[in-house]
Order: C-alpha cells, then sequence, then structure tokens
C-alpha cells in the first residue's frame, strides 16, 4: 500500500516534532556543560543554542580544580556522588532484579502466594514521604543512614514491585512446553529455571533491569532523606550546586547531568540487542 | 676518564654531607630565623589568651581570660582536664556557610576551624546540610533519633518547635555558668535583651545561639538611578524626580518604570516563590499601621483577614507585573545570579548581597561597583513614615539532646557567637553568616567586606526590622500563610479568600498549639517589633 505524499509528510513532521520534543532539553544541557559563567544566563538576547567561547570549566570546577572563572570553593567534589551512585543503584538494581525474579517465576509457575502481587504493590500505594519516615527510622536504628549499602538496600526494596510485575509478565507469556519438556528428561526444577528458563528471560531481563537502574539511579528523595554527607549521590549533591557569587550553577549542574547521562546510555546500548525483543517480548501469542 | 669519576669517595660523602645540611638549613631556618615583623604577626597582644594572628588588625579579634570568647576556651580546657570533653563535635551547617569556618582569612590567618581545633584540641567536624534543607535535616535527626549531629543550625524562628519536640537542649546553665555577654550595650545584639530573648530564648529560656543577620535589606543599581537619560525620562513620564522611593507606591512606580524585560532588565526581583516570597508579603502588610500592623492581637486574635491583609495581598499580587515572568519559581540563587548579569533595577535581599556582588573578586558580577543601598520602602500614616523590613532566615545554632557532651557543644557555640570572633568570621566572603552584633557594624574588616555604605543601610534597616513569627507552630503558621498567599499570585485564590482562608487555618493551629503557650509568645514577639518612625520626605 502506497501512503500519499501528504501522510508521509504529516509522519515526518509529528516524528521531527517528537524528536525535538526528546532531545532539545539533552542538547541544551550538553551545551550549557560547555559554557562560561556569562553564557549560563542572559539578559534579553544574549541567550545562544552554542557557547561561544567553549570551556571545559564545569568538568573542571565539580571535580575540585577551582577556575578564576569559578571562584566559590566546592567543600566536596562529584567523584564520591557518582561512585555513590553507582554502587546503590546498580546493587539495588541487582537486589531487586533477583527477588523480583525468583518472586515472578515462583508465582506464575505455581501459583503459590496469590496475595503477594498486592503486598508488593502496597508499598507503592502510598505517597512516598509517608513511607520513607518509618523507613528513616529504621534505616537509623540499623546503622544504614549515609552508607550506601543502605541506599542499595532501600532501592532493591522500593523497585522490587516494578521488577516482580515486569517479570511476570514475561514469565505468564513464556510457553510452558520446554520447561515441561526438560522437566520430563529428568532435569531438576532448578536447572530448569537456570539452564532453560533464565537464558530464555535474558531480553526481558535486560529490558527490566534497565528499568529499575534508571529508577534507582534518578531517586533524589529517598538519597535525601538517608543520606548525609558521605554518600550523597548525583540528584542530592547536583541540588547543592549554588553560590552567592553566581545564584545557580548552571553550567556545573549541566556538566554533572552530562555525566550522569552516561551509565544509563552504556547500559542501553550494551543491552540494545536484548532491548527491542524485552519490550515486545510476549506481543504475539502462540 | 670524566671528572666526576676522579672525586674520591671520601670527598664524595663531605659535598654530599654539606649539601644536606644545607638543605636542611634552608628547610628548617623559617622555623627558627624569624623576620622581627612576622613574629609579631604571629604572636598574640599582651595580656591576650587566644584569638587569631598572621593578619594586621589580628588583634582585634583577640580576647583575654575575662571575655566571653577567654571564658569559652579556657572551660573547655578544664573540661578536657577532667575527661569530660569529646574528641570531636559534629557542626550540621548549611552547605553555603561551610566556607566562613573552613577557608583562611583574610591571607595569613587560619580558618575558625583551625583555630578552635589548635586551641581546644577539639576535632570540629561540620557537615554540608543542602541549603534550605536544614529544618528538615534537623526534625530527621530528632524524629529518628539519628544522633548524626552534636549541634544543629536552623532558622532562627524554628527554636520553639524544636524546643517542644525536647530534641535540643535547654542552655540555661551554662550561659548563668559561662556568661556569654550577648546583651553587652557596645558588643551585643541590636536591642539587648530584648534582641537576646528574640534570637536566642523561647519561653524565657535559651535554646540556641545566633549565628546570623538575616535582615531583609533593599539594594538599587546606582548606574540607573543616576543616568541622566533616566531621570528625564522619568520626569517626563511622572512629573516627579526620579529617587529612591520612600512609599510602597512609589516603589511600584519606579519597578514599573526600570521593567524592561526585551532589554533583560526587570523593575524589581524581591522574591515571590514559596517558602521565601512571604517575607515581602511581610514588609507591605506590616507598615500598613502605625508603629506596626500587627499580625495577632493581645488576645491572639489573628488580625490579616482585614482591609489591611486583603490590600497588602492585593498590592503582592499586582507587583508581580514588574518581576520576571519566573517569579513564583524564582529562589535566592536566581536572584542573586540574575542581578550580577545587571537583570534588575532593585531587590530585596540578605544583606550579604554587595558583599558577593560587589566584589572585584567576582569576575561574573557585572555590576561591581554599581549598587547602593536603601531603606524599606514605607506608608505614610499620621505624617509620619512607616518603613519596616524582616527578619527572615537567620541561621540559629542549638545543641542536639542526642550529644553525649553538651555543654562543651554550648561553648563552641558561646565562643563561635561571641563578638571578637563572629566579627571576624562574617567579614570572611567564603560564606553566608552576616553580621547583626553592634560590634559588627563598625568592625573595619566587616565594613571592608559588606562596604561602608552597605552597612550603614543595614544598621537602620536593623532598627525598622519585624520578626517573623517564632511562635510555638511557627513552621505550620508560615506554611498557611505561604500556601495561600502562592495560591493568590497564581489566581487561584483571590486575595480576601487567601486571607480568610490562612485566619482560618491559623486559628486551627492556635487550638492545636495551645492559647496559653501562644499568647505568652505573642507577647514575647511584640516586643522586639520596632518603633522607629520616620519624618515624611526622607
Amino acid at each position: 500500500m502506497t501512503r500519499s505524499p501528504a501522510f508521509e509528510i504529516f509522519r515526518y513532521a509529528a516524528i521531527l516534532l517528537a524528536l525535538a520534543f526528546a532531545l532539545i532539553p539533552i542538547l541544551w544541557m550538553t551545551s550549557m556543560a560547555f559554557k562560561p559563567i556569562p553564557e549560563w544566563t542572559a539578559t534579553g538576547a544574549d541567550l545562544t543554542w552554542w557557547p561561544k567561547s567553549p570551556t571545559l570549566d564545569n568538568f573542571r570546577f565539580i571535580f575540585g580544580e577551582s577556575t578564576s572563572a569559578l571562584i566559590v570553593a566546592l567543600d566536596r567534589t562529584a567523584g564520591k556522588p557518582i561512585l555513590a551512585s553507582l554502587l546503590s543503584a546498580t546493587f539495588g538494581t541487582i537486589i531487586a532484579m533477583a527477588s523480583g525474579t525468583a518472586a515472578a517465576y515462583a508465582l506464575s509457575r505455581f501459583g503459590s502466594g496469590q496475595n503477594l502481587p498486592l503486598a508488593l504493590i502496597q508499598l507503592r500505594l502510598f505517597p512516598p514521604m509517608a513511607v520513607m519516615i518509618p523507613v528513616m527510622i529504621m534505616w537509623s536504628f540499623l546503622g544504614l543512614v549515609d552508607t550506601w549499602w543502605g541506599l542499595a538496600l532501600i532501592y532493591g526494596i522500593v523497585t522490587l514491585p516494578f521488577a516482580f510485575w515486569l517479570m511476570k509478565t514475561f514469565f505468564d507469556d513464556m510457553p510452558r512446553e520446554i520447561e515441561e519438556a526438560a522437566l520430563v528428561e529428568g532435569c531438576s526444577r532448578f536447572r530448569v529455571f537456570i539452564k532453560i528458563t533464565l537464558p530464555m528471560m535474558r531480553a526481558p531481563l535486560a529490558s527490566s533491569a534497565l528499568f529499575v537502574f534508571i529508577l534507582n539511579w534518578s531517586d533524589y528523595l529517598i538519597a535525601l532523606l538517608l543520606t548525609t554527607r558521605e554518600w550523597v549521590t548525583i540528584p542530592v549533591y547536583m541540588a547543592s550546586l549554588s553560590s552567592s557569587m553566581t545564584g545557580q550553577l548552571y553550567g556545573a549542574k549541566a556538566a554533572l547531568g552530562l555525566i550522569a547521562a552516561i551509565p544509563p546510555v552504556i547500559l542501553g546500548i550494551a543491552i540494545q540487542r536484548h532491548l527491542v525483543r524485552g519490550v515486545t517480548f510476549g506481543a504475539l501469542k502462540q | 676518564m670524566t671528572n666526576m669519576i676522579r672525586v674520591s669517595r671520601r670527598r664524595l660523602l663531605a659535598s654530599g654531607g654539606q649539601a644536606v645540611a644545607a638543605i636542611a638549613a634552608v628547610g628548617l631556618a623559617p622555623k627558627f630565623i624569624r623576620p622581627a615583623r612576622a613574629q609579631a604577626a604571629d604572636a598574640l597582644a599582651p595580656g591576650m589568651i587566644g584569638g587569631p594572628t598572621g593578619f594586621e588588625g589580628a588583634e582585634r579579634y583577640q580576647y583575654g581570660p575575662d571575655t566571653p570568647e577567654g571564658r569559652a576556651i579556657e572551660a573547655v580546657k578544664e573540661l578536657k582536664g577532667a575527661g569530660k570533653a569529646p574528641s570531636r563535635i559534629v557542626l550540621g551547617l548549611s552547605d553555603g556557610s561551610i566556607g566562613q569556618l573552613t577557608q583562611p582569612f583574610p591571607a595569613g590567618a587560619p580558618s575558625i576551624k583551625e583555630l578552635w581545633e589548635k586551641e581546644t584540641g577539639i576535632t570540629l567536624d561540620i557537615v554540608g546540610v543542602p541549603n534550605g534543607q536544614e529544618f528538615t535535616k534537623t526534625m530527621q535527626d530528632i524524629s529518628t533519633k539519628g544522633g548524626a549531629y552534636d549541634i544543629y543550625a536552623v532558622e532562627w524562628n524554628r527554636l520553639g518547635d524544636l524546643a517542644e519536640t525536647g530534641g535540643i537542649v535547654n542552655l540555661d546553665e551554662y550561659v548563668e555558668k559561662h556568661r556569654p555577654e550577648w546583651d553587652d550595650p557596645e558588643r551585643g545584639y541590636v536591642g539587648g535583651q530584648k534582641g537576646v530573648s528574640l534570637l536566642n530564648q523561647y519561653r524565657g529560656s535559651t535554646y540556641g545561639v545566633s549565628l546570623d543577620g538575616d535582615f531583609q535589606v533593599w539594594v538599587y543599581r546606582t548606574d540607573l538611578f543616576n543616568d541622566d537619560a533616566e531621570k528625564k525620562a522619568f520626569a517626563d513620564r511622572h512629573g516627579r524626580e526620579l529617587a529612591l522611593p520612600a512609599t510602597w507606591a512609589e516603589f511600584d512606580e519606579v519597578a514599573a518604570f526600570f521593567h524592561r524585560p526585551d532589554q533583560g532588565l526587570f523593575g524589581s526581583t524581591d522574591l515571590r516563590n514559596q517558602g521565601w516570597g512571604y517575607t515581602n508579603w511581610y514588609q507591605r502588610y506590616v507598615s500598613m499601621g502605625s508603629p506596626n500592623q500587627f499580625l495577632f492581637d493581645d488576645a491572639g486574635t489573628a488580625l490579616i483577614n482585614s482591609e489591611a491583609g486583603v490590600k497588602a495581598t492585593e498590592e503582592y499580587v499586582a507587583s508581580l507585573a514588574h518581576h520576571s515572568p519566573d517569579a513564583i519559581s524564582w529562589g535566592w540563587p536566581e536572584q542573586y545570579g540574575n542581578f550580577a548579569s545587571g537583570g534588575a533595577a532593585m531587590t530585596c535581599a540578605f544583606s550579604n548581597l554587595p558583599k558577593f556582588l560587589d566584589n572585584p573578586a567576582n569576575e561574573g558580577s557585572k555590576i561591581t561597583g554599581k549598587i547602593g543601598s536603601m531603606l524599606p520602602p514605607g506608608r505614610a500614616i499620621d505624617d509620619k513614615l512607616v518603613r519596616r523590613s524582616v527578619l527572615w532566615l537567620n541561621l540559629s545554632a542549638s545543641v542536639s539532646a542526642q550529644s553525649q557532651h553538651p555543654e562543651a557543644c554550648y561553648l563552641l557555640l558561646q565562643w563561635l557567637g561571641s563578638s571578637r570572633i563572629y566579627a571576624w568570621m562574617t567579614a570572611n566572603p567564603g560564606g553566608y553568616f552576616d553580621p547583626f552584633r553592634l560590634s559588627d557594624f563598625s568592625d573595619p574588616l566587616v565594613r571592608q567586606t559588606y562596604h561602608g555604605y552597605h552597612m550603614d543601610i543595614v544598621r537602620e534597616t536593623v532598627a525598622r526590622t519585624v520578626p517573623t513569627i517564632n511562635y510555638p507552630g511557627a513552621t505550620a503558621f508560615h506554611n498557611a500563610l505561604d500556601e495561600n498567599l502562592v495560591a493568590a499570585l497564581t489566581k487561584s485564590k483571590t486575595p480576601e479568600q487567601a486571607m480568610a482562608d490562612t485566619d482560618r487555618e491559623w486559628k486551627r493551629i492556635a487550638r492545636r498549639v495551645g492559647e496559653d503557650k501562644l499568647l505568652e509568645a505573642i507577647k514575647a514577639n511584640k516586643e522586639a517589633w520596632p518603633t522607629v518612625l520616620d519624618p515624611i520626605g526622607t
């Protein structure tokens, strides 16, 4: 079927519009990251898309190398917050995916714990602040405040429902005949899960893990409440980038934002092969 | 064969030894062979037992044994001798204020932290708290029994709320024992005992030590106000000379005149956002009566749901016309950044604005040398001008009830908040702590950093400043007012509705707090309100 030229023009215009909507903020952040202070904010007509005098000062600044243009001194650099984000988001994702996948498989295959889905989703039914107050008290009692492992644990808990529900959908859609065939051949249930089911679920696992990782990586509220100094994450650290000399340190924030975008992008590219399959897994019933 | 090879082993060892001795002498010399001038700068003045050294005028900040600073240090040493002092004290402090304690100032001086640690041997561990999160972090530590800090530093008017939680220590015993002399008529707080009561006490007991002077002060652009073309244009349009606004009506007129968003210039950028904007509503409201339009009457009845409250709110909303279109979301970082780039004709900010923006070291500021200060606008009532500003934020430090060494913590605060150390600290451009003690306004180092023209206006503004609510329930009272004012700014409520709803919520809060407690606090708060009236035409 051939489409009319008008339709094609409309289609491409819509795609371009959607792309612009998605990419302009990223483009702006990238441009801002390389702008010197005078170009951060504009009074009137000075606003430019591209830096007039590109500089790496913003990157140097957040890593503790003060320049003459950025005369405010940071009492801590971005290095530790980046490490904190990486550790807490990664281990939080591992916890959520491991627990969520196991629970989803059990429920999908054995139907045990019928109330589990509702129990898990309860954590997401309340406003985050309401949930966080008792969590703060518990974490304080357990000595987990301001530790990356404490953050990783709570990230694993709060993203567990997502991991569970996503994986359960995938397990439900996966044909059971393959597993049954293996069982008939004498394979144990555990070996079936490890050797047959999980390899087949690589794509759904990858896409779910990416989704969970991004949720953990971009969290602000939990990290703000559960960290004080040593293990503040990138979003919390970013909020502190302001000074009386220059107001908001837009360039420094953009530079850090650009760095913060790297891990999810790398992860996305690394699992790209599985991603498309993951998001379409089970779309067609056999 | 080269010459080097011909050198004997004995000669080589002898030369090496001489070289090592020479290098060691050069390296060690400064320790023992000091020029007379350097030694003098590093020494304490006669009779002094402590304080900074290493810069010209350091003796002004040094102290003898019978001063609040000297008594604090000596008492710490006694505690140490008795084994009752900690090895470290953890101070939670807003990120932007840390520099004043950790960065040496002026050149040659130690930092505040270094001096404390040198004189007491107690490590001062400063934990940064994101600006604006001070109260949240403190309440979090209190409610979870986290024990992350020995000392909290939060807005001064939260003392009542914190004291009611039992999370901070009553300091009366230590104040009586170590005599901080906060009400000293020459070096103490503005207003003497009334000032002490306002800033450090709750229901007659000391719970905090003020470490700030956040009197909101008006500044303007001298290059615009002194420009002949601007003067002529203003006179042509309004039939009067361009001058600093004395009344709110004049202020709105001048702000509208300079408001040229297409040229990147706003008339005024005094804040309108949630959490801060209501301080600028305060200024318009409290100047509605002479000597003051109070928030509550003596019987504890709220007065804001009135003609004065509605008119102040109407003005407050109408003034958005000469602000940034983003005024409702602008906080001080945006305000400071915009003013530094020459984006506004007038603004009202912390007293430190000229310290940061009229500063040759701030290469990003386009307005260095172009800032002037002015008294707050007011209203003509009974042939007098009622000009009022407001005290808002103003960090005050309190000792955590979870601290194992409350007395040592208090002694740190007595030392830090005393006139000599505080003046030296507030002069440091590395942070947000601002002058508030009588001795600060005349201190040469403070005047150098804050500028003489500004300090004189700050002192006069202090005399015309009303305190914000510091009664029990202060947070709830302010939140109710704040939310309704934002609703009025966003046009989701009329000014009448906003005031009526605030009034209703305040009644509910008052019932919850308890009227007896409230009446006592209202009375104490009112005693600190100013009575200064200016002649018309000034």
